[in-house]
């Protein structure tokens, strides 16, 4: 990649309290790239979700260093996020809990607009009309695929694609570097999903930012990822490029993973079970050569 | 081939002040032993009612028409005891989510025995040794001691199976699942879809299985009916469905699907979803 990664990634471990204490995450590095769209994919209780929130600043890891931009992460404190630290932004699992009932749509995008101005302005910048990005949230609706005129509806009379789609707005109207995904077409209808998921890999890149799309979902993924990092048990155990990891599999846990994908071919044929006592290597498969 | 479930020109309406709001509109689906009749559809489409329905679980207010056939007995006009006769013993049901479908303060060895005493008078301990044999079935290793334990102590997969050995342990003909994999992992989804398999195969099961995920219901069903707004759209034996829908809602549920056929195999296929649903 020829630009500086936003995301830098440094051997995170983040253990939750208890005897003895869970290791969510065990050693985690990656870049993040603009203009990219990443898949971090693994099943519940890999530490995919974690990962989330040390890169939204949610969560101080317990060891390692996050950088964004070239500086290091500082995690959220009681009086919100620095506007410098706006550039990341998430898009929860569920719509219905993450945008506010009480308020039209609209008002809630222009929240990312503001967002985006404040950050600016801290920069010496102002928004502007020839702006890529739209500074009005009835054009960030009519780009999710919504109309101009639903910005004065609430939550509560939208479908759950159109709530999405709607966070989605909101996210990408704070015009961020990054993009972090967590699970957020998991609640959707199947035939949403991939046009959710790919609606914001499309916006995301064309605003130069990078997508973080965390997701158990593989066979969505693989559409709108150009990498592909598999989580399991706290560590990442084989990246590599979408179509490469798709085709030819290396670590035997991803091979298990695409082989449970039950493909819709009418073809009768039970996914491949997997011995439920396996432990797989927690080492990284190595894909070079 | 005889069907075991035959739903005839099932209505379902939910009564408010404004009158009746139509739910199900003639829904009418014949399930044999031995066969996995798969129902699939999006939210709100009446798939999960339908099953309810035949368990005698429709919401409150609901007005019903049309017939339930159980063999002879048409389900829909029984009430009260008569139901419940049916519901556990010739009749079993599996649900979304075992964390909530199994008590959390019961063991799992008293929920596997309560309903098996009650419908087919067993004393304690050969309800206790029907469990075991059903833990077994379903791939639970532990023998006796797991019936002491409580379903927190499982995990997903787990207690999907004990819910599965729950429906199943008084030998019912009928077995309706609700999107019984949904809430599970892909690995430990293949696990209870297999199992599912093997024991419709062995036990020539008529299952009604109730799913929105296309995959799955590609990998276990025999049948295949396909519901939108309350109506099944198109029926069919599933490599039919699947390879040559007739209908145009399943043909744009299909084409929004990564790996269906004219569905999305490529990142170039998404360009052609467009923006609107």
């Amino acid at each position: 990649m020829s630009a500086e990664p936003v995301i830098q990634a440094r051997d995170i471990v983040v253990e939750y309290p208890g005897h003895p204490p869970l290791r969510a995450v065990d050693g985690v590095s990656f870049d993040l790239y603009p203009g990219e769209v990443v898949g971090l994919v693994g099943e519940s209780g890999c530490g995919k979700s974690t990962m989330a929130r040390v890169l939204t600043g949610l969560l101080k890891p317990t060891a390692g260093e996050v950088s964004y931009l070239g500086q290091p992460l500082r995690p959220l404190g009681i009086g919100g996020r620095a506007p410098e630290l706006t550039g990341i932004q998430m898009v929860f699992q569920d719509p219905g809990s993450s945008l506010n009932p009480r308020r039209r749509v609209g008002k809630q995008i222009q929240d990312g607009i503001d967002t985006a101005a404040k950050r600016m302005a801290c920069l010496g910048q102002r928004l502007s009309r020839d702006d890529p990005a739209p500074i009005d949230p009835a054009e960030w609706l009519v780009r999710v695929g919504m109309q101009a005129s639903d910005v004065r509806r609430f939550p509560h009379s939208l479908s759950g694609g159109q709530r999405q789609r709607v966070a989605t707005a909101r996210a990408l109207a704070a015009r961020p570097s990054v993009l972090i995904g967590d699970e957020p077409i998991s609640a959707l209808d199947a035939s949403t999903q991939a046009k959710v998921a790919h609606l914001m890999g499309k916006l995301a890149v064309s605003q130069g930012a990078c997508l973080l799309f965390i997701s158990h979902d593989l066979s969505v993924v693989r559409l709108i990822a150009d990498r592909i990092m598999v989580m399991y048990r706290g560590r990442i155990v084989e990246r590599g490029p979408t179509a490469e990891i798709w085709s030819e599999p290396r670590h035997p846990y991803t091979k298990a993973l695409l082989g449970a994908i039950p493909v819709p071919d009418g073809a009768g044929k039970l996914p491949a079970v997997a011995d439920p006592g396996v432990a797989y290597p927690l080492e990284e498969a190595d894909r070079t050569g | 081939m005889t069907a075991l479930l035959r739903i005839e020109d099932l209505t379902l309406g939910i009564k408010d002040e404004d009158g009746v709001t139509p739910i199900l509109r003639g829904i009418s689906l014949d399930v044999a032993a031995g066969q996995v009749q798969g129902l699939a559809g999006e939210s709100g489409s009446g798939k999960t009612i339908t099953g309810m329905t035949v368990m005698g679980m429709e919401p409150a207010g609901s007005v019903t028409s049309g017939h339930i056939w159980l063999e002879d007995t048409d389900l829909l006009a029984l009430r009260g005891k008569e139901l419940n006769q049916v519901r556990g013993q010739r009749v079993g049901m599996v649900f979304q989510d075992p964390s909530a479908s199994l008590h959390p303060q019961l063991t799992v060895g008293s929920q596997l025995t309560d309903h098996v005493r009650y419908h087919l008078k067993l004393k304690r301990a050969a309800a206790t040794d029907l469990a075991c044999d059903w833990l077994e079935r379903v791939g639970i290793p532990g023998g006796r001691a797991v019936l002491r334990r409580y379903p927190h102590e499982f995990s997903g997969g787990q207690r999907q199976r004990i819910a599965i050995a729950m429906a199943l342990a008084c030998s019912p003909g009928v077995l309706i699942a609700d999107e019984p994999t949904t809430a599970l992992d892909v690995t430990v989804q293949a696990g209870v879809l297999a199992l599912l398999r093997e024991l419709v195969d062995t036990l020539h099961l008529a299952v009604l299985f109730v799913t929105h995920d296309l995959g799955v219901m590609s990998a276990i069903a025999d049948n295949v009916a396909v519901m939108h707004d309350g109506e099944i759209v198109e029926a069919g034996p599933r490599e039919q469905v699947f390879t040559n829908p007739a209908h145009a809602y399943t043909r744009s549920l299909l084409a929004s699907l990564p790996g269906a056929k004219g569905g999305l195999l490529s990142r170039a296929d998404l360009e052609t979803l467009g923006g609107g649903w």
